[in-house]
């Protein structure tokens, strides 16, 4: 099991951050850095850019390497997630932009403030990465603590990271003292143990728990999907996920704000059929049903079911991304389109507001621990989503899925999901 | 399939003379549900009594569609019918749409099965 409290990461494979050659910056997420559309002042980078960037349209800054490998301890606090910077944030896009490199001549750093000149043709191509990318190194050697990381995405990481272990930090004070990374990891009593096998090995048929809300029985047939090498079944994934919510209403300020969909959600909005229905699910998500509208969550999880295998896609909003998530690492950027355009009809429909996505990100996670065999993907994929909405990184590996497939067990017999 | 007007494709036995007094009628006893499959796009129109326990339009159509029980998973507006629950208890109107799921399992890789 992973030890808590350790800061380094517990996936099995370190891939390099970098593939691609250094190209524009990316558009303004949050902390308005490298917007192609306003003038900026970064203070961590100490760099203003001017504003005829106009070109630059979602396009992706790679820094240098020693920037990327860096990993920068917020010195106050004691306890902090270190979040190194791998996330290979991919963008999806059709046409493919050709980048030139621009060989800049006149550059004069002036007290932070970049203005560039050049004398050849394309200006707006001049003003962008370049001209970044050597202001960036200026600025690191102006600049000691923050050192010029110049990534929206990666200031936002750390406010979170910071947040998180404030939250800890504070919830000290309140309960007894345990680590939140060690949670999901708790080990079963001996009790929980004997249920979870005396449930397994129990006649076929019994119906071992009822859950009254979601209507789901899970009988011992069914129950039996979590034992090792089985596949998971439509009822385990479904009640197991409205345990989530409920653990969420129990606790709300341990938890985000989480929709989870059940897994016939995506096979009613998308079908071979009619293809792209959003009236098929629209009364999905009333507000009778549900007592909050979906733009209102933090993240939204859409389990996906694909012949034999499951996977996982999430509308991140605070973060303004579509996720998805394969154990096998596959990538289907159409679910993602789907959900993208769901999205949109959705606020639209419950909310009357046109909500723009098209600068949003698609993320194909690729820094998330990957299965190796041939049953487990619904045990990842429900694991995805336990990490995700307790605001965890996926520091979990193949093999904690014996153990998680017993933990699961025990929490739907309990009906209570810790 | 042809493509028939919804209600008189599908129906149980209910002359079609009767259907259009039911409404004044027999619209507190009975209730007409719409059924659709994941699978195709046809949907089947059933009537039932209000106070009858789904189990049985359920039978009825897996019947219909020729498989066996439990073939399907009924969803009404995403959310599971029990087959004990009756159409009162649900609160079901006229002309309400059930969705048959197939059920799922999943664990390993293979072809995708979502065509857009």
């Amino acid at each position: 099991m992973a030890p808590p409290g350790n800061h380094h990461r517990y996936y099995p494979e370190v891939k390099s951050p970098l593939r691609r050659q250094v190209h524009a910056p990316s558009p303004v997420r949050k902390f308005g850095l490298s917007c192609p559309r306003q003038v900026v002042s970064g203070n961590a980078v100490g760099v203003l850019l001017t504003s005829d960037c106009n070109s630059l349209e979602r396009k992706k800054l790679d820094l240098p390497l020693d920037y990327r490998t860096e990993v920068i301890d917020v010195d106050e606090v004691d306890y902090v997630e270190v979040i190194s910077d791998d996330d290979e944030v991919e963008i999806v896009e059709n046409e493919v932009e050709s980048e030139k490199e621009v060989s800049l001549d006149d550059v004069n750093p002036k007290n932070g403030s970049f203005m560039v000149v050049d004398e050849e043709a394309v200006t707006d191509d001049v003003c962008s990465f370049e001209a970044y990318r050597k202001a960036l190194k200026s600025a690191e050697n102006r600049t000691s603590k923050l050192k010029a990381r110049g990534f929206g995405d990666f200031l936002r990481e750390r406010c979170r990271g910071l947040l998180r272990s404030l939250r800890s930090f504070f919830r000290q004070d309140e309960e007894p003292v345990q680590d939140v990374r060690s949670e999901p990891f708790q080990p079963l009593s001996k009790e929980e143990l004997t249920a979870v096998k005396d449930a397994f090995s129990a006649n076929f048929h019994n119906i071992l728990v009822t859950h009254e809300n979601s209507n789901i029985d899970i009988t011992v047939e069914k129950l039996r999907c979590l034992k090792p090498g089985q596949w998971l079944n439509d009822e385990v994934i479904n009640l197991y996920l409205v345990l989530l919510k409920e653990r969420e209403a129990r606790e709300p300020k341990k938890f985000l704000k989480c929709h989870f969909f059940n897994t016939f959600f995506f096979t009613k909005l998308v079908n071979s059929a009619t293809g792209y229905n959003y009236n098929a699910v629209r009364r999905w998500t009333s507000m009778k049903k549900l007592g909050y509208h979906l733009i209102d969550c933090d993240k939204i999880f859409i389990p996906i079911h694909m012949n034999i295998h499951w996977t996982l896609a999430v509308i991140s909003i605070k973060e303004r991304k579509f996720q998805y998530l394969d154990s096998y690492k596959g990538r289907e950027p159409r679910i993602l389109d789907a959900l993208g355009r769901y999205f949109v009809d959705e606020v639209r429909d419950k909310n009357e507001v046109d909500v723009d996505v098209s600068q949003w990100r698609q993320e194909f996670v690729q820094d998330l621990p990957e299965q190796s065999n041939g049953f487990d993907c619904g045990m990842f994929m429900l694991k995805y989503m336990d990490f995700y909405s307790r605001g965890l990184d996926l520091c979990f590996t193949e093999e904690h899925m014996a153990y998680f497939r017993v933990r699961t067990a025990k929490e739907i017999l309990q009906l209570r999901a810790e | 399939m042809s493509t028939k007007p919804m209600r008189e494709s599908g129906s149980t036995s209910v002359k079609r003379e009767e259907k259009k007094a039911k409404v004044e009628s027999s619209a507190s006893t009975h209730v007409t549900l719409r059924f659709k499959g994941q699978d195709e796009e046809e949907i089947k129109v059933f009537r039932m009594r209000r106070n009858v326990e789904m189990r049985k339009i359920m039978k009825r159509y897996n019947e219909k569609r020729g498989v066996k029980w439990n073939t399907f998973v009924f969803l009404l507006d995403g959310k599971r019918i029990r087959e004990s629950q009756t159409p009162d208890e649900l609160e079901l109107m006229d002309g309400d749409l059930i969705d048959a799921m197939l059920r799922q399992n999943g664990g390993g890789y293979g072809p995708s099965s979502i065509t857009f």
